[in-house]
């Protein structure tokens, strides 16, 4: 079949990637790499956060819906379950739901056609049940306690809670028991023909395979038209202030473990733009909080944190957050550093070399994630789904002035934006109640 | 992809040369009797070595120099292979294509990972007391976090059980109780004798030739003088009563850990059959604990199992409402015995073997796995290749999982009991 085949190619990478759209509507991404292994997702732009409240404040579906599909889709009409199918061809099968997008992926080193056709046709044929979904109900609920265990994703989804007061990133993506249990087979079906809409999907391959491969298969397996409903768009209104300036709750820990959010209230419409400030903010960070600044071993040696201390940055269209974590007897104490630090900085003006330095050190981990096919399937999705161009990021760290970097640092950082979140050790919880 | 092995200064140097990766990948590893005394030290030694040199005399001025050299990553290493302790550091860094020169960033990390080692920050004759007291507070903090991971909580706890007495019991970063003896003295000491009477291994992966390599490691390294320690290892199929643990925490869940012993060690002749027998039992989603303790009877999110046949131990783990504790352990045992009875479909053999199969195929993309499986056998005088591992694999039938089965046994049980109710844990 003929069909307009785009190329994208990276000189600086020597790689090449192709995009091409299905009859159905379904994007598919195809990036040849001589490796042992390949891999192949097939996701939905359909993440946690698509459940806004409508303007009555009715969300559509049930918390935690986007994950329990990824779950029941595993299941087959024949009472067979796809992992088992999987692994018949020895392939590896995963899923997982993000806060913007639920993905089914595996990978292979044999009998690859036969796996993607197993992929493509367990995720475009739903069958549930209310057994089944029983079923599903209680596997969920022992993940969403095993979550409620892990101390680290307290303290992460309790920054969300701080940082946001209306935005649906603030709910756990697994939902909870309770809304878990509002779900029904009929719900499932409802979500999935609103989501599951191929030109709301992607599939992206990488690995030692060639486009007329992945079209056969393609063609061979996808349905030739897809469900096209209305899309309804959120009118959500996130305020730029923050929920709670603090968030405080006790865990498993041995001392207290930390997240301090700040929210990204300045979110480009614009791909490009927000894919430049995604960048800017990556340097940014490397310069502020990374362990070759001067903050980190500030802190250290003061021994106001542990040795593990990170800064990441999240964007996309709908929400944008800077997430510092580690471990401190004192996290107030880290964040007043923080701030003051900032505020040495905005006196003083930041390092040019820095800046040159950490634009280096973004520009070799660039590279240096074109060595995993997992890692360029994911990146090159992430990439997809943000309406950006994965290869175009290398020319927006080339092109990166140290005058947006300082704008940058000027408008993010503002203390009302900030969320501190603690998880405490049981024993001081105690003791302050004392 | 076979590596090329070259004696170098008194060591080994294992190379796969290829230029298929963006980056390389070297690392230096010593093996070590895992054993109370010293295993602490040798987890400080690492981490008080990385904390400068004499040329980068900070953590500051260390970090800017890797910075400098491409966001070059040093990472250390502590991990247990038998009852020995394996600990060094290993590199990850761009290749010369991008930053030129004959052999890229490679000597500048030869070199850097030799100064780490031979010319440490110190003051006098020592390494410096302030670096020795750091790394002291933040390994007290790091074995009092081990609460922080339920999981791996309970594995270690069964793991102590299910060995208990022998090397592979111990912690490798030790007990709280010891940190505070050790001095700056004592960590120059563990220098000295680390490097007087151990030899390191090197791997390599990446477009320089191997001779290049290992003229660059001995430019940098001085000739190694040690012997090599051997390789020790209690491999035995258990025996008497199993032993039990429990204890209690404030979780939601409760995690199970229950603890097999085998005498089949990698160089067994079942040692294929062994590892078939695991990823029938819980080593992948096609497994028998996924598929019916999970996915059918609904009692676990996660319930798995891994091997590991330097020891010969295989750990089988689930976490569940603490309530169905007794239930899942049954489902657990009740899969266990199916397997040894010869209760394999030949699906579930076929998915194991082809699963393997995978795993083996999919080192080739991971440098350091690949590390791992050359040197850790060089060590124990295995000459497997991965191919000629995976053809072992392939080759395995149903009778040899059967009689594999023969020589494991139960021998420890951990839980850790969630004690939050079920409304704490929802809310």
């Amino acid at each position: 079949m003929n069909r307009p085949i785009e190329i994208f190619t990276s000189d600086l990478l020597g790689e090449v990637y192709y995009r091409t759209v299905h009859e159905s509507g379904l994007p598919i991404y195809i990036f040849p790499k001589k490796m042992a292994t390949a891999h192949a997702l097939f996701a939905v732009n359909y993440g946690s956060v698509d459940n806004a409240p409508d303007r009555k404040g009715h969300t559509p579906f049930p918390d935690g819906i986007a994950h329990f599909l990824e779950h029941k889709l595993f299941s087959n009409e024949d009472g067979s379950d796809s992992f088992e199918r999987f692994s018949s061809f020895g392939a590896d099968a995963n899923a997982y739901t993000s806060h913007t997008r639920t993905v089914y992926l595996f990978s292979a080193t044999d009998r690859f056609d036969e796996s993607l056709a197993e992929l493509i046709d367990f995720v475009t044929h739903p069958y549930f049940t209310p057994e089944s979904v029983a079923k599903e109900q209680g596997i969920i609920g022992e993940e969403i306690r095993m979550c409620r265990d892990n101390p680290y994703d307290r303290c992460y989804y309790n920054m969300l809670e701080g940082l946001y007061q209306e935005h649906p990133v603030k709910t756990e993506i697994c939902g909870s028991i309770r809304s878990i249990a509002e779900i029904t087979d009929q719900t499932l079906y409802d979500c999935y023909r609103a989501h599951y809409r191929p030109e709301n999907m992607a599939l992206v391959v990488c690995g030692d395979v060639t486009v007329e491969q992945i079209l056969s298969v393609a063609d061979a397996h996808l349905p030739k038209s897809g469900i096209k409903p209305v899309a309804e768009e959120s009118t959500l209104q996130e305020p730029d202030g923050v929920a709670h300036s603090r968030v405080v709750t006790c865990g498993q820990v041995a001392k207290p473990i930390f997240s301090i959010g700040v929210k990204d209230v300045n979110i480009p419409a614009d791909p490009l733009e927000r894919a430049r400030r995604d960048a800017g903010m990556a340097i940014l960070s490397e310069m502020l909080f990374s362990e070759s600044g001067e903050l980190y071993n500030r802190l250290f040696d003061s021994r106001l944190i542990s040795p593990e201390f990170s800064a990441d940055f999240a964007i996309t269209k709908g929400f944008g957050f800077l997430q510092i974590s580690g471990e401190a007897d004192d996290p107030d104490a880290v964040l007043s550093q923080i701030l003051a630090y900032i505020g040495e900085q905005k006196k003083n003006g930041l390092s040019r070399e820095d800046f040159e330095r950490c634009r280096r050190v973004e520009f070799a981990e660039y590279i240096k994630g074109f060595d995993s096919p997992e890692e360029i399937a994911n990146t090159l999705l992430a990439f997809v789904f943000d309406d950006a161009e994965l290869f175009a990021y290398a020319d927006i760290l080339r092109g990166m002035e140290f005058s947006y970097i300082e704008s940058l640092f000027n408008e993010f950082f503002k203390p009302c934006r900030f969320t501190l979140s603690i998880v405490k050790p049981q024993k001081e919880i105690q003791k302050e109640g004392e | 992809m076979q590596p090329t092995v070259l004696p170098v200064g008194g060591a080994t140097l294992f190379c796969i040369s290829t230029d298929r990766f963006k980056s390389e990948y070297f690392s230096l590893r010593f093996t070590l009797p895992l054993c109370a005394k010293t295993a602490q030290q040798n987890a400080l030694l690492t981490a008080v070595l990385g904390r400068g040199t004499e040329r980068y005399p900070t953590k500051l001025a260390l970090n800017r120099h890797l910075d400098e050299l491409y966001s070059t990553a040093i990472s250390t290493r502590n991990q247990r292979i038998g009852d020995m302790q394996s600990i060094g550091f290993s590199a990850d860094f761009l290749g010369a294509r991008y930053v030129g020169g004959e052999s890229g960033l490679l000597p500048e990390v030869i070199s850097t990972i030799a100064e780490l080692l031979y010319r440490p920050a110190r003051e006098g004759e020592l390494l410096r007391s302030d670096y020795v007291e750091s790394e002291k507070n933040n390994l007290r903090d790091a074995i009092r976090a081990s609460i922080n991971n339920p999981r791996s909580y309970a594995l270690a706890k069964c793991r102590k059980l299910l060995c208990g007495g022998e090397p592979f019991a111990l912690s490798l970063i030790g007990e709280e109780e010891t940190v505070s003896d050790i001095t700056a003295a004592t960590m120059t000491a563990r220098l000295r004798a680390l490097l007087r009477d151990a030899t390191p291994t090197f791997f390599y992966v990446g477009s320089t030739a191997p001779t290049r390599v290992a003229a660059l490691i001995t430019e940098y390294f001085p000739p190694f003088v040690g012997t090599s320690v051997p390789y020790t290892a209690i491999v035995k199929k258990g025996t008497g009563a199993p032993l039990s643990g429990e204890e209690e925490m404030p979780l939601c869940q409760g995690k199970l850990s229950i603890g097999f012993r085998t005498d089949v060690s990698l160089n067994h002749r079942l040692a294929p059959a062994m590892l078939m027998l695991n990823e029938i039992y819980g080593g992948s989603p096609a497994s028998k604990l996924f598929l019916n303790v999970r996915e059918r009877r609904s009692l676990c999110y996660h319930c798995s199992s891994s091997v590991d046949l330097y020891k010969g131990v295989l750990f089988a783990n689930a976490g569940m409402t603490p309530e169905n504790r007794g239930i899942t352990e049954e489902a657990m045992l009740e899969e266990f015995a199916a397997l040894a009875a010869g209760k394999i479909t030949d699906t579930e053999f076929e998915a194991a073997q082809r699963s393997l199969d995978h795993s083996y195929r999919q080192i080739f993309d991971n440098p350091a796995v690949l590390s791992d499986f050359y040197a850790g056998r060089a060590l124990i005088g295995n000459t497997d290749t991965v191919e000629s591992f995976r053809a072992a694999v392939g080759a395995v039938t149903k009778e040899d999982v059967i009689e594999a089965a023969e020589h494991i046994r139960k021998g420890a049980t951990f839980f850790l009991k969630g004690t939050l109710d079920k409304e704490e844990g929802e809310e």
